[in-house]
């Protein structure tokens, strides 16, 4: 039980609770299914990457460049199926076969390099960026064909109105991703070597782990992810455009720190990652529906995060200080 | 004589010809390869084609103020005889333009009516008339009454904050009934946040009878919102669009009717105004150019408007080639 | 069963044109403690990495591993073989429970595979067992202490089935009593039938648990010994080549006067009623061990950690010492314990890390650094102290743990201070350049600095101090003189001494 209030999560969890009672008090609209089901729908793009990135930072390393990975997916994607046609599933094939690849070039620039991957991943941004203006020319696609436009929904609601809110296919696959990945890094070995390389790298090499294959699969994990996250977001918004998805690496990398990960690496959990999220979507969520101007949603991002984090640092503090303590006779 | 003063005017006009093929206009874009200017070019193209001129676009990769600077630099080291200019940054370009102005150089801007060194200015859009035309639509949509919302790109975005402006400051005096329920929602750039931003007004304001999204995405979003729960009528939603890009939800009702300007306009007209100074002729209030009619000239701040709203439908949305 | 569990013979590794190692012969004998031992630099490491198979010996050495010969030498095969090293790190990994690290072999083979959490917990708890250990298993290895990690990373070796086992200097960072505690334990280990090889510096640690012990000297073999041949005297001699005169005492001298004084200095949960003086020329001992409040008082005569009452005076005149800048400007420098992470900028040249405490002193008017003082300053702190390089200009990293010391107390003199306080100033320091510091002390103390020499070493003490308080649980609980007591009476009032208020 004393774990529990070490945890991030905890304190997390708490913030969203407070947060989840006052909006349903202070409006009529904010704890109702169809509320909560499309307000992750829209943030089940950026989950699915944020999944990915969790395994990244856990393992010690970081991706900057998956935005862009994920938008040369989704054009690769798109031209691809108005071209030759196909169905659903190629489209995801797709989207994450280009993932996976550029995912595994940033592995091994990642691996053989030896430069922080803060670095190789700028690099890589601006050169996946950079080719995808050049083939794309920076092209809207938005004529997708009828298959492609319809909508995926694995179940439908309607309320009194007789207005429909379904739980669509990203938000379905951002469930499953979370349950894979969750069990992938609690319940796998594989998942659990990911950890120790994060907690100490050195002495996963002394252990013999291989530590090129575990770099290679984190980064092409990440890619896989984006991908499918990026086929999933042209499946919600039906338009590719050059700067829908690059941009906002930012805000994932943030969600998942909020949600307890270490940028030094060797921790974080799913359950944190979606708090993270949880909690992006929810204060974004309350701007409108508390009808106040929209800059209070940066301003309150911010006090979050610092909050949050704030007591992360004062609980390792405290713990410091018990050690440190001396029992005077 | 006659056939004398004939045979002369021929060699004239010929050798106006002649000087005119080696006239060099440049077009300086804000950024290349985004639909919108890839439309400015094609504008660029034809009037050169049109009028006879070396006329021909260019850009940076990042819609970067230096990039643009260092770009007008270059021209003017070349020796170009005209520069049109896209402004990212209007105050940062000062200088260069003045420098092209000294050399001699014809120095037109687009979208930047409060320019210095410039011969003249270009607007093919009058923006108090078009924040007004967005939500005269949407009043006449909501049958001057009810409850709306405005989506801009940003709220750094000077000519979108500029129509709503504009657009709200008429709704209060000419319909007192329509209510703004929460300040404009920055989300106009992306699809999937006006996506989500409209399924929260939704919800929050069920009553909301109508949209109007400044930024080419705004009413996308909002028309995928609307479909989701396929309710086309039950909210109008009017603003900048993509023709192409709206052409289905325009046929399927999601969104009522679309405003812009065609850039392909602005990319002839900055051609044509070129050429006719450097062949010396002048401006003048109430001249007219083909295809953008009638334009007003504002020789105090040396603006040249013209009013070439267009209005994007159903019918048309598919015809307008962009 | 052979006798000899490891042999290795003509064993040599050049790096580049330095011999590491030259025509090296070396065995384990089955169940016995073997120490090996060598300044830095002797090529103890060299070793230990060929016998792990990380480093592979030049062509013509022979290893012979349970009468088989090895002709390759690898990681893994080395850990296939029963050859387990527990480096100085521990290579622990902070953020897995304590299970998972013990029984981290379980990951070596398949990645898909679940982990079998229950076959885990019972392989770690098995293996703690054996070493008579209960640590929660569940509990994170980032929340134990350095001694619990220690008995993590041994638990693992057990869990491995281990039949040698090599441990780096396991006691650079443990107390007194916890080095106790794990030497004990590796005689028990002993007793279990495993082969130990352990390598350390501490010359009482040697003696007092290893059968055996290798010396290295540059590269080469100067013998191995049976324990029981050897004493301190000796030890210090093969390794260095030079003889120690460990007695040398300090004349017995007049102090001069009353530099620093310290009344009823309490602070909650760190001392208590702490009193103290320092005169001219006096090297105050204070001895304790991790815990007992020492370097809580010290950083507080620093001015780094504020006292919650008492009084502090420096030169009869009462300071109010509440940062270190304060400090500093009465005339207090203080070493810290940790020169690694508190006392120096490992990649900035010597000279910068001398002049660092000193900077605003070396400016001109228009506040620009004056090179040639600079210089001047460096200069002269490099020879006085003896600070072996080429070229103060080289980063400090590429120094002896020896010279590094000797540049943090370099740099600390540098301020011209009254009174120098220095926290263990020989920890991970080998056994020449221990006494090359111990003889800075005296000089030091000869041109009338006050030093307070603050150690958990019991003969450094002895040997250097003048003067010795025993802090314990905060408090000072006795004051001593050198002369008075014996050595070993001074040990015994260290670790059991009563509490004498």
């Amino acid at each position: 039980m004393s774990s529990l209030f070490k945890r991030n999560e905890f304190y997390l969890g708490l913030i969203i609770l407070c947060l989840v009672i006052f909006l349903s008090i202070t409006t009529n609209s904010f704890l109702t299914i169809e509320n909560l089901l499309e307000l992750f729908t829209s943030y089940s793009f950026l989950g699915i990457m944020a999944a990915g990135m969790l395994v990244v930072l856990i393992s010690g390393g970081l991706d900057l460049s998956f935005t862009a990975t994920a938008t040369i997916s989704q054009y690769i994607m798109a031209t691809t199926i108005i071209k030759y046609g196909g169905n659903l599933f190629i489209a995801f094939l797709i989207g994450a076969g280009i993932g996976i690849a550029l995912g595994l070039l940033n592995g091994l620039l990642v691996h053989y390099i030896k430069v922080h991957p803060m670095i190789i991943t700028i690099a890589t941004l601006n050169l996946f960026k950079g080719l995808l203006m050049f083939f794309s020319k920076g092209k809207w696609i938005y004529n997708f064909p009828l298959w492609f436009s319809e909508p995926y929904d694995i179940m439908v609601f309607k309320n009194s109105e007789g207005y429909i809110y379904p739980i669509s296919l990203p938000l379905f696959i951002f469930i499953v991703v979370l349950i894979v990945t969750g069990f992938l890094l609690k319940y796998t070995i594989l998942g659990r070597k990911i950890y120790a390389m994060g907690g100490n790298k050195e002495a996963a090499r002394r252990m013999g782990f291989n530590l090129f294959a575990l770099t290679l699969f984190v980064y092409g994990y990440m890619g896989f992810l984006a991908g499918i996250g990026s086929v999933a977001h042209a499946l919600m918004v039906q338009t590719v455009a050059p700067n829908a998805i690059i941009g906002k690496e930012l805000d994932v990398i943030a969600a998942v720190v909020l949600g307890g990960a270490s940028l030094l690496g060797g921790s974080g959990t799913v359950i944190g990652t979606f708090l993270g999220i949880a909690m992006v979507a929810i204060i974004s969520n309350a701007v409108i529906l508390l009808g106040i101007p929209s800059y209070w949603y940066m301003i309150f991002l911010g006090a979050i995060i610092i909050t949050s984090v704030s007591i992360t640092a004062y609980n390792y503090k405290l713990n410091m200080r018990k050690e440190a303590e001396i029992d005077v006779a | 004589m006659k056939t004398k003063f004939f045979l002369l005017m021929l060699l004239v006009l010929a050798s106006v010809l002649v000087i005119a093929d080696t006239s060099e206009i440049a077009v300086v874009v804000k950024i290349t390869g985004i639909p919108w200017f890839n439309r400015l070019e094609e504008g660029v193209l034809r009037a050169a084609q049109e009028l006879n001129v070396n006329a021909y676009q260019v850009g940076p990769t990042d819609a970067d103020p230096a990039q643009q600077v260092k770009i007008v630099e270059d021209l003017i080291a070349k020796g170009v005889d005209a520069i049109c200019v896209i402004p990212n940054d209007g105050k940062a370009l000062e200088p260069v333009l003045k420098k092209a102005r000294e050399k001699g150089i014809v120095v037109l801007t687009h979208e930047s009516p409060d320019q210095q060194n410039v011969d003249w200015d270009i607007e093919v859009i009058d923006n108090e008339l078009f924040g007004k035309v967005n939500f005269e639509r949407l009043a006449e949509l909501m049958g001057g009454k009810g409850e709306f919302a405005i989506f801009v790109g940003s709220l750094t975005v000077p000519l979108h904050n500029y129509w709503a402006d504009v657009g709200l400051k008429m709704i209060t005096e000419k319909y007192p009934e329509m209510k703004l329920v929460t300040s404009r929602i920055p989300c106009g750039e992306d699809v999937n946040l006006s996506k989500q931003r409209t399924q929260e007004l939704l919800r929050q304001y069920p009553n909301l009878k109508g949209i109007v999204g400044f930024g080419s995405l705004g009413p996308i979003g909002a028309a995928q919102a609307l479909k989701v729960k396929r309710m086309p009528d039950k909210v109008a939603v009017v603003g900048t669009v993509i023709p192409s890009h709206a052409s289905v939800y325009l046929k399927q009702g999601y969104i009522d009717t679309g405003y812009l300007w065609d850039p392909a306009d602005a990319g002839y007209a900055l051609v044509y105004v070129a050429k006719m100074l450097l062949n010396d002729f002048y401006v003048f209030d109430g001249m007219s150019i083909p295809g953008l009619g009638q334009a007003t000239v504002e020789e105090g701040s040396k603006v040249i408007k013209f009013n070439k709203i267009l209005e994007i439908t159903a019918d048309n949305a598919d015809s307008l080639g962009f | 069963m052979h006798e000899k569990i490891l042999e290795m013979k003509n064993v040599n590794k050049k790096y580049g044109g330095v011999n590491a190692l030259k025509n090296v012969d070396f065995s384990l004998k089955r169940g016995e403690i073997h120490c090996l031992v060598g300044e830095n630099g002797s090529g103890k490491s060299t070793l230990i990495k060929i016998i792990s198979g990380v480093v592979k010996p030049d062509p013509g050495a022979e290893i012979i591993i349970n009468g088989e010969k090895v002709k390759h030498l690898n990681p893994r095969e080395s850990v296939e073989k029963g050859i387990q090293v527990i480096y100085q790190d521990l290579s622990l990994f902070p953020n897995l429970t304590v299970a998972e690290n013990v029984a981290i072999s379980d990951y070596y083979r398949g990645n898909i595979k679940m982990v079998n959490q229950k076959e885990m917990y019972k392989k770690a708890i098995k293996a703690m067992k054996k070493i008579d250990i209960s640590i929660n298993p569940k509990k994170l290895v980032r929340e134990l202490s350095v001694a619990q990690k220690q008995l993590v990373a041994i638990s693992r070796v057990i869990a491995t089935d281990a039949e040698i086992l090599i441990m780096d200097e396991p006691t650079a960072s443990l107390s007194k009593h916890e080095i106790n505690e794990l030497l004990n334990l590796i005689k028990s280990l002993q007793k279990q039938g495993l082969t130990v090889l352990f390598v350390s510096h501490k010359l009482d640690e040697i003696m007092s648990i290893s059968q055996r012990v290798t010396i290295l000297r540059d590269g080469n073999k100067i013998g191995t010994f049976d324990a029981s041949e050897l004493d301190d005297q000796k030890i210090a001699y093969y390794m260095t080549g030079k003889t120690f005169d460990q007695n040398e005492k300090r004349g017995t001298e007049k102090f001069g006067k009353k530099l620093l004084e310290i009344k009823d200095l309490c602070k909650k949960r760190n001392y208590m009623n702490i009193n103290l003086e320092l005169r001219e020329g006096e090297i105050l001992g204070i001895i304790g061990l991790i815990g007992s409040g020492r370097t809580e008082l010290a950083l507080s005569i620093f001015g780094m950690n504020s006292p919650d009452s008492g009084e502090i005076y420096v030169l009869g005149e009462r300071v109010n010492l509440n940062s270190n800048y304060q400090a500093i400007r009465s005339g207090i420098a203080y070493v810290p314990e940790d020169r690694l992470n508190d006392g120096l900028f490992l990649a900035q040249p010597i000279s910068t890390n001398i002049i660092a405490s000193i900077m605003d002193r070396l400016v001109n008017k228009a506040k620009i650094f004056q090179e040639d003082k600079i210089k001047k300053v460096v200069n002269k702190w490099v020879h006085d102290i003896g600070i072996k390089t080429d070229d103060p200009e080289n980063p400090v990293r590429t120094l002896s743990g020896g010279n590094q010391q000797k540049t943090v107390i370099a740099k600390w003199l540098a301020t011209t201070p009254k009174v120098l306080i220095l926290d263990n100033p020989t920890v991970g320091v080998d056994i020449a350049a221990k006494h090359g510091i111990y003889n800075i002390i005296k000089e030091l103390a000869s041109e009338k600095l006050g030093i307070i020499l603050i150690s958990d070493e019991v003969p450094e003490v002895y040997h250097n101090a003048d003067r010795i308080l025993i802090m314990k649980k905060g408090r000072i609980i006795n004051e001593v003189f050198p002369d008075e007591i014996t050595e070993a009476e001074l040990q015994e009032m260290v670790i059991g001494g009563e509490i004498n208020v």
